[in-house]
């Protein structure tokens, strides 16, 4: 992984609105990455045809220091996308935070139960948004310390 | 033999008793409505039919005393296909002059008649008895059909109230987020174009959209209060009480509030819903006393037969009994917001929880006056109170 890959932050989200929110508070600090879709996202962790599995092509993989994740994306859903992060050997430890406006129960457990690292409701008020967000982005950026390499197994 | 001078009188007399059986008999046969016949055991021979038999089956008396017993059955073939199978009446098929297959019931007796063994047979046209039966198996085939039907359609409707509401939650904030926000932004990031008043302008649209996140969230909980499984257990309802009060207000400083609670009877039913019901009755009279020196909220409760009605109470603003009905429909406020903050939620939460547990909810009040909230629980039986 090159050193101009390496970013600090995977935004993935469909809602533009949101992004731009979001994107308006991390970019302050962080290098930032925004995507779409959980296709999208899946591709360019895992790196390309991983997602769709096929591994005879071969794309870049790029592990971000923190992955803010939404549940209701196009083509791959956010869950799908945990899911199969947290099942790839190298990408489980990227830190997945889904950002999300669900509060049902359900969510809450079966992304606990997929392993993700923090789960947070989106506030309506955009100071209490703006803040979470920022938030996020310190602790685990700059505050939380991850793994350099895969420990020798 | 006796003979005609020998006790003339009595012989007389004999024979008049005889016939007048035999008359008495002979019009209990004719008057049966069931076909009554007679029947000689070996050869099967009819020796005997009634009035009932002849317009049963459509034979004149000399074709009955022609015909033999076997003659009247009709080839189970012969018959129209019914579900007799599940239909229990002991029955077979007997054919009528004219053709006609028709479902009877049969029952003889035994006996020896002029020395010879015979036997006599009612039998009862069960057709109507068989239809009616068999309607009977249909409706109830219906209607199983029919609740199988409409419990699927339930559970259909529940998963799309879920979906529905599972979609609201998730769908209706955003938009909510981005008019707070990028209203935000743009006070932040053009504050030297807008004046007081524009700014004004757009604080409004800011709190709309946090209120209406408000409205959300409220209305999500109460069709959560809906769909939640109910855990029951035993609950300490004067312990629950007072912790619910002191959570109230702990919040307020400067204003006293005063509490009077009585000891409640214990209650069984789900924790946190009764809780939340407390809550927001509790909640309420701290709100609507607000404009009190001294608010004074009683709460109490009592076993009244298989009720437990518990109420609480305060020295509130109150209101208009004629606004009673509306209290606890969802969004139904009878405050305007500048007056009383709320979304107009928290009643008809409580009506939904305590109707879950099988109890009323009511209110009494009086504008200006205060106002009490009743609700009943049911007691177990176990409960001396």
């Amino acid at each position: 992984m090159s050193a101009e890959t390496q970013v600090d932050i995977l935004l993935v989200e469909d809602n533009p609105r949101d992004a731009e929110m979001a994107v308006r508070e991390l970019k302050k600090r962080h290098r930032l990455v925004w995507l779409k879709d959980g296709a999208q996202a899946l591709e360019y962790v895992l790196g390309a045809g991983r997602a769709a599995g096929q591994h005879s092509r071969t794309m870049a993989r790029h592990h971000p220091r923190l992955i803010l994740l939404d549940i209701k994306l196009p083509k791959i859903d956010g869950l799908e996308v945990l899911r199969r992060l947290k099942a790839d050997p190298e990408a489980k430890t990227i830190p997945v935070v889904l950002m999300t406006s669900s509060r049902e129960e359900r969510d809450v457990w079966r992304s606990y139960e997929l392993g993700v690292n923090s789960y947070v409701v989106k506030p309506v008020r955009f100071s209490d948004f703006s803040e979470a967000v920022s938030q996020l982005g310190f602790y685990w950026v700059c505050v939380n310390h991850l793994p350099e390499s895969q420990p020798v197994s | 033999m006796l003979s005609n001078d020998v006790m003339p009188r009595e012989r007389e007399q004999a024979d008049k008793e005889l016939r007048e059986s035999e008359q008495l008999y002979r019009h209990l046969f004719e008057m049966v409505s069931d076909a009554i016949l007679l029947v000689d055991d070996e050869s099967g021979q009819i020796l005997e039919v009634n009035r009932a038999a002849i317009s049963l089956y459509g034979l004149t008396r000399q074709e009955w005393l022609t015909m033999k017993v076997t003659d009247l059955a009709a080839e189970p073939k012969a018959t129209r296909p019914v579900s007799s199978a599940t239909v229990r009446i002991p029955m077979r098929y007997h054919r009528r002059k004219d053709g006609a297959v028709f479902p009877v019931e049969i029952t003889s007796r035994h006996f020896e008649w002029h020395g010879r063994n015979v036997h006599v047979a009612a039998i009862r046209d069960v057709t109507e008895r068989l239809k009616a039966a068999e309607e009977i198996q249909q409706l109830n085939q219906t209607l199983e059909r029919r609740v199988v039907e409409r419990t699927a359609q339930l559970e259909a409707a529940n998963k799309e109230l879920e979906a529905f509401s599972y979609s609201v939650s998730h769908d209706l904030r955003a938009p909510l987020r981005a008019i707070d926000g990028f209203a935000r932004i743009l006070t932040d990031d053009y504050s030297e174009d807008l004046d007081k008043e524009g700014q004004r302008l757009i604080s409004i649209i800011c709190s709309e959209a946090v209120r209406m996140g408000q409205l959300i969230d409220d209305l999500l909980a109460f069709s959560r209060m809906l769909r939640r499984p109910m855990a029951t257990m035993e609950i300490d309802m004067t312990g629950m009480a007072q912790n619910v009060f002191d959570d109230c207000v702990g919040l307020i400083s400067n204003r006293e509030v005063q509490l009077t609670l009585s000891p409640l009877p214990a209650a069984r039913g789900d924790m946190p819903m009764l809780r939340q019901a407390l809550l927001n009755l509790i909640s309420n009279a701290v709100k609507y006393t607000r404009p009190r020196t001294v608010a004074q909220i009683t709460i109490e409760g009592r076993r009244e037969g298989n009720e437990l009605v518990y109420s609480v109470s305060d020295n509130g603003v109150g209101f208009s009994m004629e606004y009673a009905s509306k209290l606890f429909g969802v969004f139904q406020r009878l405050h305007g917001e500048d007056e009383f903050e709320g979304t107009g939620v928290g009643l008809a939460v409580v009506q939904r929880i305590i109707h879950r547990h099988g109890g009323r909810v009511w209110a009494e009040a009086a504008l200006g006056r205060g106002a009490s909230f009743f609700f009943t629980l049911p007691a177990t039986a176990d409960e001396d109170q």
